[in-house]
């Protein structure tokens, strides 16, 4: 089956040619139709470059190179006329800040008809009334109120429903969700992942779904691609990445997760030290100088992102033992 | 029991809006009562608007209170003004959330670290202060040449250590941490917890530890109290408050938590303590 969404090899860069800020350095990452992956990585990992990489929405200093393809389409260098077609009708982005992304001078009808008006030529009494039905679906508890009412009036969650409803209103094939609920308190986090969970069996779209919260992703992504650095460490199936991290920064980030169940720990466990700041990047595993798995060549040659037999790939020259083989 | 540290009763804070007239109020704070113990943590978690920060800065007087009684070591802490006030600023220090923006960027870290020192002990001398300065540094976890260095030059993580210095170098009684990790990455989150923790042993201060991040409150605190629309709603030590939750917006924030399938456990060879 062909990809809805295959990144190849890419690489954002922004600064000069001599000096170069990499901060997506050669992600190759897939997505199937109806899929969703996770991508879990630290502040300047690389994983909003990736998304907007992904709706071709890097700024005009950012050097991209490599493929992002969409349904067989390069949106590297797709000229904008054309990526105006495919984002906002087959490709849908939600931000992490429900606040910045609404229009503070149009009432949520107007921005969510918008959409409609736009991308499928509907009419205004028509494309709005669909937005009244969205408003229902994404849980507000009434529609016909807050389609009257400016983003200032309403809550974060209400918001962050509002722009998910705008994004599916045009039933996109991929949703692009940056920190969807980062902003969000905890029980509200709790209600959009729902919404986001029941929207994606409604409606069979994909979902790139990156945070940096593991346990946000883990409980919704059928794959998770761990970030470090600008690149991807480790990408595997959900269950296999919680239960047995091949890549020590996987299993590292694995345990500083937080929980509100079990035993106290007197101490939380802790990752020492810091991700390389952007310019700072030289050979090498990026994860090297913190890992006490490190050999000499990890301080030099950085590995390369390699397939296991269990269907994930890793980056490590010394990765951890799969679980199959431990005691 | 000791005698409270921080003890408010029925405190009550209220912002104004609107111009001459018109005026609406409304209500931050109401029926707040608490204690906090020497050297005890006290946890506070509710969501974003429910009155956490308010809190905190009304028992550090940065904001008028409308009513209520607050004391600390037993006396009023409501009537100090000027000098008075200032000066028993020092045994109440704050840890913001976004520690960045907590330092002033066109100072050097020294400078930024003299300036608690100037104000609340004035006759030390120069070299003293460096000195002073130089050992709580180390006891944060940075290098010595930090003192040298501008704020830019720092992560979140690190410029978070820098602002605990900051606060701890007036050996204050009470520690107050409103969201101290909420803006660091989680492999550094358990850092600055940590360094918390064995700060709060070594000096024996209290601490009031403020979070949304209820695993981050669990680990720390001794007490908790639950906040809904400036009010608290439940008060239990930690061990209570995780095992048998009784207000119905406890239980709602407790199973809001996403929870990591921990399926075996990751291996736990890769991680010191």
């Amino acid at each position: 089956m062909q990809d809805l969404l295959a990144v190849e090899e890419l690489r954002v860069a922004y600064g000069s040619a001599e000096a170069p800020l990499e901060a997506v350095r050669g992600v190759t990452l897939a997505l199937a139709a109806g899929e969703c992956v996770g991508v879990v990585g630290e502040s300047a990992s690389g994983k909003t470059q990736l998304c907007l990489a992904t709706m071709g929405l890097l700024g005009r200093g950012a050097r991209v190179s490599g493929r992002v393809r969409f349904a067989g389409e390069d949106l590297v260098g797709m000229p904008l006329r054309r990526l105006n077609q495919l984002r906002g009708a087959r490709l849908a982005m939600v931000f992490q800040d429900p606040q910045t992304a609404l229009t503070p001078h149009l009432r949520i009808g107007t921005q969510m008809a918008e959409v409609l008006v736009v991308h499928r030529g509907a009419g205004w009494s028509a494309a709005r009334a669909a937005a009244l039905a969205m408003l229902g679906r994404v849980g507000i508890e009434d529609p016909g109120w807050c389609l009257e009412r400016y983003p200032h009036e309403l809550s974060g969650g209400m918001r962050q429903r509002v722009l998910i409803g705008a994004c599916l209103l045009s039933e996109p094939q991929l949703l692009v969700a940056d920190e969807p609920t980062t902003a969000l308190d905890v029980t509200v986090q709790a209600q959009v992942l729902e919404l986001l969970a029941r929207m994606r069996r409604e409606s069979g779209m994909a979902i790139l779904l990156v945070s940096h919260d593991l346990a946000v992703v883990a409980g919704l992504a059928d794959r998770i691609a761990v970030m470090y650095a600008g690149r991807i460490v480790e990408l595997a199936a959900t269950a296999r990445l919680l239960s047995g991290p091949r890549h020590p920064y996987s299993a590292a980030l694995l345990q500083c997760v937080p929980d509100i169940r079990g035993p106290i720990p007197v101490r939380l466990p802790t990752l020492p030290g810091q991700p390389p700041a952007i310019g700072e990047r030289a050979g090498g595993c990026p994860f090297a100088p913190r890992c006490e798995r490190r050999e000499a060549r990890c301080l030099v040659e950085t590995p390369p992102l390699t397939a296991d037999d269990e269907g994930g790939a890793h980056a490590c020259h010394r990765p951890l033992p799969a679980r199959a083989g431990r005691p | 029991m000791t005698a409270p540290l921080l003890e408010a009763r029925s405190l009550r804070v209220e912002y104004r809006s609107g111009g001459l007239g018109a005026k609406s109020r409304r209500i931050a704070l109401e029926d707040v009562s608490l204690q906090i113990a020497p050297g005890e943590t006290l946890g506070l978690v509710g969501e974003s608007g429910c009155g956490k920060s308010t809190l905190a800065r009304a028992l550090l007087r940065l904001l008028p209170v409308a009513a209520g009684e607050l004391r600390f070591r037993g006396e009023d802490w409501l009537a100090p003004r000027g000098r008075t006030l200032r000066e028993r600023r020092r045994h109440l220090q704050i840890v913001f959330q976004d520690p960045i923006s907590s330092v002033d960027p066109r100072m050097t870290i020294a400078a930024s670290l003299e300036e608690p020192l100037r104000a609340f002990e004035p006759a030390l001398g120069a070299r003293e202060r460096r000195a002073r300065i130089a050992a709580m540094l180390d006891r944060v976890g940075l290098a010595a040449d930090a003192m040298r260095r501008y704020p830019h030059e720092f992560s979140g993580g690190q410029c978070q250590r820098i602002c605990v210095a900051r606060a701890m170098l007036p050996r204050p009684a009470l520690l107050v941490c409103d969201e101290p990790v909420s803006s660091l990455d989680v492999s550094i989150q358990g850092q600055i917890v940590n360094l918390l923790a064995d700060l709060q042993r070594d000096t024996g201060m209290a601490m009031l530890f403020i979070s949304h991040n209820l695993a981050v409150v669990r680990q720390l605190s001794h007490r908790i109290l639950v906040m809904r629309h400036g009010r608290i709603l439940e008060s239990a030590t930690r061990e209570e408050l995780f095992a048998a939750p009784r207000h119905p917006y406890t239980r709602e924030l407790l199973a809001a938590v996403p929870v990591l399938p921990r399926v075996g456990g990751p291996p736990s060879a890769m991680l010191g303590p």
